[in-house]
């Protein structure tokens, strides 16, 4: 049986990741991606807690964060889309138009 | 199975999704090319909408993850007011563009009913799906027009950064779960430990990135100035307003009752956000020449004014007071800067141009010489302009003045202080505007016309501003009964 | 409109017809003006304006009558505690007493008389400007009625904002001149400095009583010890003397900032950039005095704070000192009137300060007509010397624009104090008030500001006929002084209205060892009902000694004699009469402005050097250098530097976000102490 902690020690892992992945990373899809592992690294958690307290909220509470994931992913990747269609290009370095000059 | 109860205390937020679910299949079964009711549908909804409200009980939801009361239903009449100025603002802007579409509408109904459904949120998973529903319109909004380069960039940037803030957000939701074992706001009561105020510091990193607080404010500029103008203004009056009202019951939750030893800290972080966001937006608003990113700077600004009410609202002598401020801010800022965003969509250049280097298309000598050519335009703008610079008798004013009073109840002298010479800053690039529009030759050609929608909305938002601000009364007793229902 | 004069509930009920008159009046030219003509224009205005004062004269009768007229209005906005009482309630209600009533005559009748100058003044603008001015000066006087008719101080505010915004609109009306946008500038902000003092004041008012109704605040403010400690509210653990004092102080500040007091008083002079009449009306009548009004109306304040009251007197008494200094050194004869007026104004505060209310109010009005008078004069000179306001280019112009000339002297008279004129009657009050006043904790404070005072009106006489010689008297010394020509009738009636006023004003003020007790100080039992229980508590009594009327006069006729005589008189014959036995010798030196050099070289330098000196010091580098460029200058450059930093990089964006979060972590979870 593996220790709750172990899980949360994991899930704040995968949040380090997912954070320092939106700051360093230049393509925006997998800018994109780190983000979603933020999602999940947070529902890793609540789940953890969840087995932890032995109450089943937080498992619930996990797929209505996955049910929102998906919404945010079919708008986030239309929005590259557009993004690539006007520029060519997905690197986030290179969508600086917008800026105080 | 939910009660008719129930469903009479959701039915402001039913109506707002019905409307966008109608306005999404308009636009299926639309047959010719007339578009001009669709606004008008939006009206429709959103007067529904607000109508609603004085008939839904004051009822507990979910399982206590929402309420309906007083302070969920003046945040409602705000979105829904702000809903109804920008379909106007956006029926005009949107037509002499020739990019009219029911998704515009139904996207700011979704909006707009996330607002609400934040507005009566007290519970974190909640508060949680509200701000994605609100978000992810909103974010589709703002990459409406898919011409040039900037709207598809203000979307992207608000996208990454708002998803961020969100996971951030969450994750400290996860955290404040494992410490109290519930999502629930009044779960926190008399609760302490490093899990929870690791948790609820997460938490208030999300609502002030959503608030427009400084440091997290940076994402604001761009993307208000990318932005089509109208998804501007509503952004402006109705995310701000909804993200507040959040932001009040999480933190009135945390001192309620019995003392929460976080709660101090937090407090502490809270009035060095007020402090930051105040100084910071108004030094970055002076040197902007561009109106639109101005008001982007002004209404961080303005969200620094507002957390100086919040804070006030988390102090037990000021609690009503503060919170009531809270409020009268909200409606006061949300008709005020819709009616300036909309005078900017009348002067704007009909195309910005799509390469970076001309951001010309707000710039303020476009308003030189206004007050000759469109007096009444121009009057109405130098209302607004006075209204956000807090110069009385503009609700402006009366927003200010209740803001600081209960921050002076509170004895935060500091925060008082630290607002009023903030507050003389913004006279100086408020007045900019004024300044172009009566004391400058005119220079650029003659602006067009304002389509008639978007006069309309003008006119009655320099009204209100004008009425709240010479008698009001009405408002903040309004607020003040909110109160007294929740 | 017999009820109106009948029944006081119904004059009460018009009060606020007086303000909305002409704020009709502006709304309707500024937003139809281009498509009226300039015709309905000016009628629209003038109409407005002399509705007001009609309205203002029914009003003043019945407070003439005895009956304050109070309209109690619905309340503007109200702070609610917990428990639903309103310990905050500003109501929109208006107050017509003996001291507001005065004022209330004095600016819509000098407005009107304004409005009608500026018929024929204004009259090379274009249509647009032309509505544009009206509609400013509407706006003025309804601004200004609402400073002076609010009862309660957040009213006074609001019409104190107002008057501010007219004021700016109107000095940098010819915007293009960039010099008058950069004067507007300059008033705007150091008006904002004032402003910031009185609402600090306010607070505080509203901290110790609760209220800012004038009623209440002078009921609660006389039933009170000074010694009491506050035991709640922000003062808590103050003395009720040092509260009122922090209050006082407060107010004073913002008085300061609207009437032109060290260190506040620069932008006044650069704002003669505006049109004449508006230098008249706002910037010498009305507007600049509001900061006396307010003193004068918190008067029930101010007497229980003594220090506060020391420093209004110094304050005033040193402005009036450095204005008079400063004046000496100008030629632009608008700025000439201008130091005066910064340094009547310090006399005025000398009044107030130290307690002689009565006597600062009528030196109030008598220099709104003088001052008014001079300024129009100076519009007039303007007009016919084709905008040349340079002293030294004019002379001579007594024959050719005699209406303006004798009023013009009327007006010089008045203000140097000669007597009979009514401006000896009201300074010499206000100086022997100072003398004979206690102030409780300062006591030499009085008879300092006597000396000081009385320095400066020494030196007002000199500067004062200085310019009336140069100007008016003598040979026209170019061309266009030569063929000056005198203006229309729209603009030497005011004129002469306004002169009539400066002389027969002084019957209000004639003191008792002249004509008695019963017509003594005619204004000062007039506005007893207002400040008579003040001067109960500084325990003023009447002075009836004579020999300060003597210093008076002495000091109003010797430096304008010696004047008269270096700029006109016989000193000046002597140099004339050598230049025309050596005329090509000498042409240099019969050049009439080096003659006036050469009276400045030997006579004048010194003075000169130190008034210059003081003027780059104090005007040029600590106000206009620190407060009015500096500080928006060091405001913007931080402003700059922080741009830079917003350069569109979404990552960047990000990363501030996660410091930020860091930081707020960082200070929960450590100084929680988990």
């Amino acid at each position: 049986m593996v220790p709750g902690t172990h899980y949360l020690a994991l899930a704040a892992f995968l949040f380090a990741i997912g954070f320092a992945g939106v700051l360093v990373k230049k393509n925006a899809i997998i800018v994109f991606m780190c983000i979603e592992l933020m999602l999940n690294a947070a529902n890793l958690t609540f789940i953890a807690f969840a087995r932890q307290s032995g109450s089943m909220s937080g498992q619930a509470i996990a797929f209505f964060v996955i049910a929102v994931a998906a919404a945010e992913a079919a708008v986030g990747l239309a929005i590259v889309i557009a993004v690539y269609r006007t520029r060519g290009t997905i690197s986030v370095d290179e969508v600086e138009a917008l800026r105080d000059r | 199975m939910p009660s008719g109860q129930d469903i009479a205390a959701l039915l402001p937020f039913l109506l707002l999704v019905l409307g966008a679910l109608v306005l999404m299949l308009s636009e299926v079964f639309l047959r010719s090319g007339g578009r001009g009711y669709q606004s008008g549908l939006t009206i429709a909804f959103a007067a529904a909408a607000a109508l609603a409200v004085p008939f839904a009980p004051q009822q507990v939801l979910f399982g206590g993850q929402a309420v309906s009361d007083g302070f969920a239903g003046f945040v409602t009449m705000v979105v829904c007011a702000g809903l109804a100025l920008s379909a106007l603002l956006g029926r005009g802007w949107l037509e002499t563009r020739n990019m009219e579409r029911g998704e515009y509408y139904a996207l700011a109904l979704f909006g707009a009913s996330g607002m609400v459904l934040l507005g009566m949120a007290t519970d974190l998973l909640l508060a949680f799906i509200a701000i994605e529903v609100m978000s992810l319109a909103v974010y589709s909004l703002a990459a409406y027009p898919r011409r040039g380069q900037r709207p598809p960039e203000a979307a992207f940037k608000y996208f990454i950064l708002g998803s961020f803030a969100s996971a951030i957000l969450l994750y400290g939701s996860a955290l404040y779960y494992g410490a109290t074992g519930s999502t629930l706001l009044s779960a926190m009561r008399g609760g302490g430990g490093a899990l929870l105020a690791a948790g609820l510091s997460l938490i208030l990193v999300g609502l002030a990135f959503k608030v427009a607080a400084v440091p997290f404010h940076a994402w604001t500029p761009d993307v208000y100035e990318g932005a089509p103008t109208p998804a501007t203004a509503f952004m402006a009056a109705g995310v701000k307003a909804a993200a507040f009202a959040f932001l009040t019951r999480g933190v009135l939750a945390m001192v309620a009752g019995t003392p929460f030893a976080v709660g101090n800290e937090l407090g502490g972080v809270l009035g060095l956000l007020a402090v930051l966001t105040m100084v910071v937006g108004n030094l970055f608003a002076l040197p902007q020449r561009n109106v639109k990113r101005m008001l982007a700077y002004s209404s961080i600004a303005q969200a620094g004014y507002l957390l100086v009410g919040v804070i006030a609202a988390s102090r037990p002598e000021s609690r009503a007071q503060g919170t009531s401020a809270v409020l009268v801010y909200l409606a006061a800022y949300a008709v005020t800067v819709i009616g300036a965003f909309s005078v900017l969509a009348v002067m704007e250049k009909r195309e910005p141009t799509p390469d970076a280097g001309s951001a010309d298309a707000w710039d303020v000598s476009r308003f030189a010489g206004l007050a000759s050519r469109r007096p009444w335009l121009a009057f109405a703008m130098a209302i607004f302009m006075l209204s956000l610079a807090g110069v009385p008798p503009t609700a402006g004013f009366v927003a200010k003045l209740s803001v600081f009073q209960a921050a002076a109840g509170a004895k935060a002298w500091g925060l008082v202080v630290v607002g009023v010479l903030t507050s003389i800053m913004g006279v100086y690039y408020y007045l900019r505007v004024v300044v172009a529009m009566y004391m400058q030759p005119a220079e650029m050609e003659e602006p067009a016309a304002a389509p008639p929608t978007v006069a309309i909305a003008i006119a009655v938002a320099a009204l209100l501003v004008v009425v709240v601000g010479f008698s009001p009364e009405p408002l903040t007793a309004w607020a003040r009964a909110a109160l007294l229902r929740m | 409109m017999p009820p109106l004069l009948d029944n006081p509930a119904a004059a009460q009920s018009y009060l606020w017809a007086i303000i909305l008159l002409p704020l009709g009046g502006a709304l309707v030219n500024g937003l139809f003006g281009r498509r009226l003509g300039r015709g309905n224009v000016g009628l629209i205005g003038l109409a407005m304006a002399g509705g007001a004062f009609l309205l203002s004269c029914i009003a003043f009768a019945w407070v003439a009558g005895g009956t304050n007229l109070h309209f109690v209005g619905d309340w503007w906005f109200r702070v609610v505690d917990p428990s639903g009482r309103a310990p905050i309630s500003v109501p929109w209600g208006l107050l017509v007493d003996r001291l507001s009533g005065t004022l209330l005559l004095i600016v819509t009748g000098v407005g009107f008389l304004i409005h009608l100058y500026s018929v024929g003044y204004m009259s090379h603008e274009d249509d647009a400007g032309y509505a544009r001015f009206f509609t400013y000066l509407n706006l003025f006087i309804a601004a200004m009625l609402t400073l002076v008719m609010g009862d309660n101080l957040v009213l006074t505010f609001v019409g104190w904002e107002g008057v501010g915004l007219a004021s700016y609109l109107l000095i940098g009306f010819w915007y293009t001149k960039e010099e008058n946008a950069a004067a507007g500038r300059k008033a705007f902000v150091t008006n904002r400095i004032g402003d910031f003092g009185f609402l600090l004041g306010l607070f505080a008012i509203f901290s110790i009583f609760g209220t800012s109704d004038f009623g209440q605040l002078s009921a609660r403010a006389l039933s009170l010890q000074p010694d009491w400690v506050l035991t709640s509210g922000v003062f808590a653990g103050w003395t009720m003397r040092g509260a009122l004092t922090f209050a006082t102080l407060g107010l004073f500040v913002g008085a300061a900032g609207k009437s032109a007091q060290i260190p506040l008083y620069v932008w006044l002079p650069d704002a003669m950039a505006g049109p004449t009449p508006v230098s008249a009306l706002i910037h010498a009548a009305t507007m600049v005095t509001a900061g006396v009004y307010l003193v004068a109306r918190t008067n029930f304040l101010f007497v229980l704070a003594p220090t506060s009251m020391a420093v209004v007197t110094i304050v005033g008494a040193c402005t009036a000192l450095l204005a008079a200094v400063i004046a000496f050194a100008q030629y632009d004869l608008k700025r000439v009137l201008a130091y005066s007026t910064v340094s009547q104004l310090g006399i005025m505060f000398i009044g107030v300060g130290s307690g002689a209310y009565a006597a600062g109010v009528y030196h109030l009005m008598t220099h709104a007509f003088f001052k008014a008078c001079l300024f129009l004069g100076a519009g007039s000179v303007m007009h016919a010397m084709h905008d040349d306001l340079d002293i030294r280019n004019m002379g001579g112009l007594w024959k050719k624009m005699p209406s303006t000339a004798k009023t013009f002297l009327v007006g010089t008279l008045a203000i140097t104090g000669i007597v009979p004129l009514s401006g000896f009657f009201s300074k010499d009050a206000i100086l022997a008030g100072a003398l004979f006043s206690h102030n409780a904790a300062w006591p030499a404070v009085g008879k300092i500001a006597y000396v000081i005072g009385t320095v400066a009106a020494a030196g007002t006489s000199f500067y004062m006929m200085r310019a009336f010689a140069l100007a008016f008297v003598g040979a026209p010394r170019t061309r266009t002084a030569e063929h000056a020509h005198e203006s229309d009738w729209t603009m030497t009636l005011p004129l002469w209205v306004l002169a009539f006023l400066s002389v027969v004003a002084l019957v209000l003020g004639l003191p008792a060892w002249l004509v008695g007790h019963h017509y003594a100080e005619l204004f000062q039992q007039f506005t007893n009902p207002v400040f008579g229980r003040a001067y109960k508590v500084l325990g003023i009594e009447e002075h009836s000694a004579i020999w300060p009327y003597a210093v008076a006069w002495v000091v109003a006729l010797v430096p304008g004699w010696l004047s008269w005589q270096m700029y006109a008189g016989s000193m000046r014959g002597f140099p004339d009469r050598f230049v025309a036995a050596f005329p090509g010798f000498f042409r240099l030196v019969a050049d009439k402005f080096r003659i006036d050099e050469l009276y400045e070289f030997i006579l004048l330098r010194p003075v000169r050097k130190v008034s210059q000196g003081l003027f780059l010091a104090v005007d040029r580098f600590t106000i206009e250098g620190i407060f009015v460029n500096g500080v928006p200058k060091a405001v913007y450059a931080v402003g700059d530097v922080l741009r830079g930093w917003q350069n569109g990089n979404l990552q960047r964006y990000a990363t501030v976000i996660a410091v930020g979060a860091a930081f707020i972590l960082w200070a929960v979870l450590a100084a929680g102490g988990y």
